[in-house]
């Protein structure tokens, strides 16, 4: 049931989806047949989408159970290991927050810091030696060599 | 005819020795080798996280820098195939069957020596067969009209859908995801900014490069962080003996040259590439073989066929990218993108308008194929070393790049917000088992779409029948129903599915 459950919340996904493009190519303008407007091809992909989605759903009332779809959507997004998941996505936004504010070479180290620290061995002084050698060679290779402007930050 | 082409040949030659494209050729079938060895990074990934470092080459070196890494990642993918039954890439998942099995029975060398001289030989011949493909297709591509264009490309993105693992109907919903995200910004025809929801930086446009980045790179790396505590387990043989004995080259002659053949005819075809060529040409063998119990328990043949078909697929794939300006696969579409940013336009009148980047590439293709030989043999124990390395260690430079690639690509930390969102839309995506080709391949063909679509309609005065009325055109489309019925018709789906499964 938890498969046919997911194709149907899928199908439902894809449909609205293609619905809200229609609705948003519609007030962009899609033209006439003859004179094409920008919202035209927009419209058909929404079209095409929608129907998919329909597709999926009656799929989803028609399928018969099968191995593969005796998984929870919990098992499918994995969330018993998303943990580690997180916490890089986390630093990962750190940085892109941070760049502007900090400059390229302290996020980097901090940032680096983070991602390269290792849960289980919790070796803050080798990851710490990492960052700092990895923020080093950017600088020379992509500001220096390659002549990449990065944000200052706090540095004059 | 023969004389033009000898001599068109020796130009690209000229082009491609010339000291800083021979340096950038191998760089890429370094890097490509490089990322075809390590599990946790594509070809994909890779063109995506260096196409920034191009920007500041010529259009010709950056191309020929980027399409060595795509193929060297096709004969680095075989290394981790035999040596930790692991493929460094999906088109050498069929190498593990008999190359592990090889190294496990002590033969890890002959294994290596046999994928790294089929990939050659493939290469070379697949070489030979887009020169002589190419050109022609190219000057008959000259006369279609936006119909023509139009159709070829449906059905392109249709046959890629079709094509890829998974479920279909999955495929077609995130092609037309693509042709969407690839409408925002300003349209060309009226100047009106679309689908930009407020958000200025959505109104030029979604960038390629962090899309690409995201969707491939960021995604890919989040899905091996989540398997960090896997260990790799490297078979402890010597590798001797990497030049293959007169008995392995006895049996595995036919199969290169099978595989190369397979490989170049499923490499032209939209959807098709290196990942299905090895997958058929394995099955061909083990079909042609008189001995097909062997298959599985590590025949020389079941490696040297699939690592032959990869390559000459590879070299295929560029004839409808560089003749008709349509990828038919995701590392081409992502290579049209490449070309697009360094303000060249691949299809019928590259050869005309760009004939140094045609031949150069062509050449540098020969040039990186015998670079890779170089690399692949004398350098096996360095590959070995690499493969060593902990992927606690990899993720973090391989993210740091993808980071640094995408401030640099828009100068703005915008870029880099706009990766990470394609990351973690990358990411759940793939989680729920959706494939990103045909989301990718649309995303960059949605302009080309566009386009034609509305310039076919605006010259037949609004008649949807001019897509009918051309033979190639119809043709096309003829095809684009066959798939789509094959998507929806329950008997035909389960079909395809078992064919996908092997």
């Amino acid at each position: 049931m938890v498969g046919k459950g997911i194709k149907r919340a899928e199908g439902f996904f894809w449909l609205a989806l293609g619905g809200s493009i229609c609705f948003v190519a519609g007030r962009t303008g899609i033209g006439v047949v003859k004179e094409p407007g920008p919202g035209f091809i927009a419209l058909a992909a929404g079209l095409f989408m929608a129907g998919v989605g329909v597709i999926m759903i009656l799929a989803g009332f028609i399928a018969e159970r099968s191995v593969n779809h005796k998984v929870g959507p919990g098992r499918l997004l994995g969330l018993d290991s998303s943990a580690r998941v997180i916490y890089t996505l986390g630093l990962l936004f750190v940085y892109a927050f941070l760049l502007g504010r900090l400059g390229h070479i302290l996020t980097t180290v901090l940032v680096m810091w983070g991602l390269f620290y290792d849960w289980e061995k919790k070796n803050y002084a080798v990851s710490l030696l990492l960052s700092v050698l990895v923020a080093g060679i950017s600088y020379l290779f992509f500001e220096k060599l390659l002549m990449v402007q990065f944000p200052r930050g706090i540095w004059p | 005819m023969g004389v033009d082409l000898f001599s068109s040949i020796i130009y690209g030659f000229s082009i491609a020795l010339q000291p800083s494209n021979l340096l950038f050729c191998f760089i890429g079938v370094f890097l490509g080798t490089l990322v075809g060895v390590l599990p946790g990074i594509g070809p994909v990934g890779t063109i995506a996280l260096l196409l920034p470092l191009t920007f500041k080459l010529s259009p010709v070196t950056g191309i020929i820098m980027l399409a060595g890494i795509y193929y060297g990642s096709m004969y680095g993918g075989s290394t981790t195939s035999i040596l930790i039954n692991i493929p460094g890439e999906t088109s050498s998942v069929v190498t593990c069957l008999d190359g592990y099995q090889m190294a496990l029975q002590g033969r890890a060398g002959p294994a290596l020596g046999i994928a790294a001289f089929g990939s050659f030989i493939a290469g070379t011949i697949g070489l030979v067969g887009l020169v002589l493909v190419a050109n022609p297709l190219a000057d008959l591509a000259v006369k279609f009209g936006p119909a023509e264009y139009f159709s070829i490309l449906c059905l392109g993105l249709l046959a890629l859908t079709f094509l890829s693992q998974g479920s279909v109907l999955r495929g077609l919903a995130m092609a037309s995801l693509g042709i969407f995200l690839s409408l925002m910004g300003q349209d060309l025809v009226t100047g009106t900014i679309r689908f930009s929801f407020g958000v200025s930086q959505l109104e030029g446009g979604l960038d390629l490069v962090p899309v690409m980045m995201g969707l491939f790179g960021i995604s890919e790396v989040l899905l091996n962080v989540e398997k960090l505590r896997d260990e790799r387990h490297i078979v402890r043989t010597e590798i001797k003996n990497l030049l293959p004995s007169k008995s392995d080259w006895r049996q595995s002659a036919v199969p290169i040259v099978r595989g190369t053949l397979l490989g170049f005819l499923l490499g032209t075809l939209p959807g098709g590439g290196a990942i299905l060529a090895s997958f058929f040409s394995y099955t061909m063998e083990k079909k042609f073989s008189k001995h097909p119990e062997t298959f599985g328990q590590g025949a020389i043949e079941g490696v040297a066929a699939p690592e032959s078909a990869n390559n000459s697929a590879s070299s295929a794939a560029f004839i409808p990218l560089f003749s008709l300006g349509i990828p038919g696969t995701m590392t081409m579409a992502i290579l049209l993108g490449a070309f697009i940013i360094h303000g060249v336009q691949p299809g019928p009148l590259l050869l005309a308008q760009h004939p140094e980047i045609f031949w150069g590439t062509v050449a540098s293709m020969y040039v990186g194929n015998a670079l890779l030989l170089v690399l692949n043999l004398p350098l096996i124990g360095i590959w070995v070393k690499l493969l060593k390395v902990p992927y606690k260690t990899l993720f973090p430079l391989i993210l740091f790049f993808c980071l640094v690639g995408a401030y640099s690509a828009s100068t703005d930390t915008s870029g880099v917000y706009m990766m990470l969102i394609f990351g973690v839309i990358g990411y759940v995506l793939r989680k729920l088992s959706y494939e990103l080709a045909p989301l990718i391949l649309a995303f960059v063909l949605g302009p080309m779409f566009e386009r034609n679509l509305r310039q076919a309609l605006i010259i037949s005065d609004g008649s949807p029948m001019v897509f009918l009325t051309h033979p190639i055109s119809l043709g096309a489309l003829i095809l684009c129903l066959l798939f789509l019925l094959s998507a929806i018709l329950p008997s035909l789906r389960r079909k395809r599915e078992a064919a996908m499964r092997g």
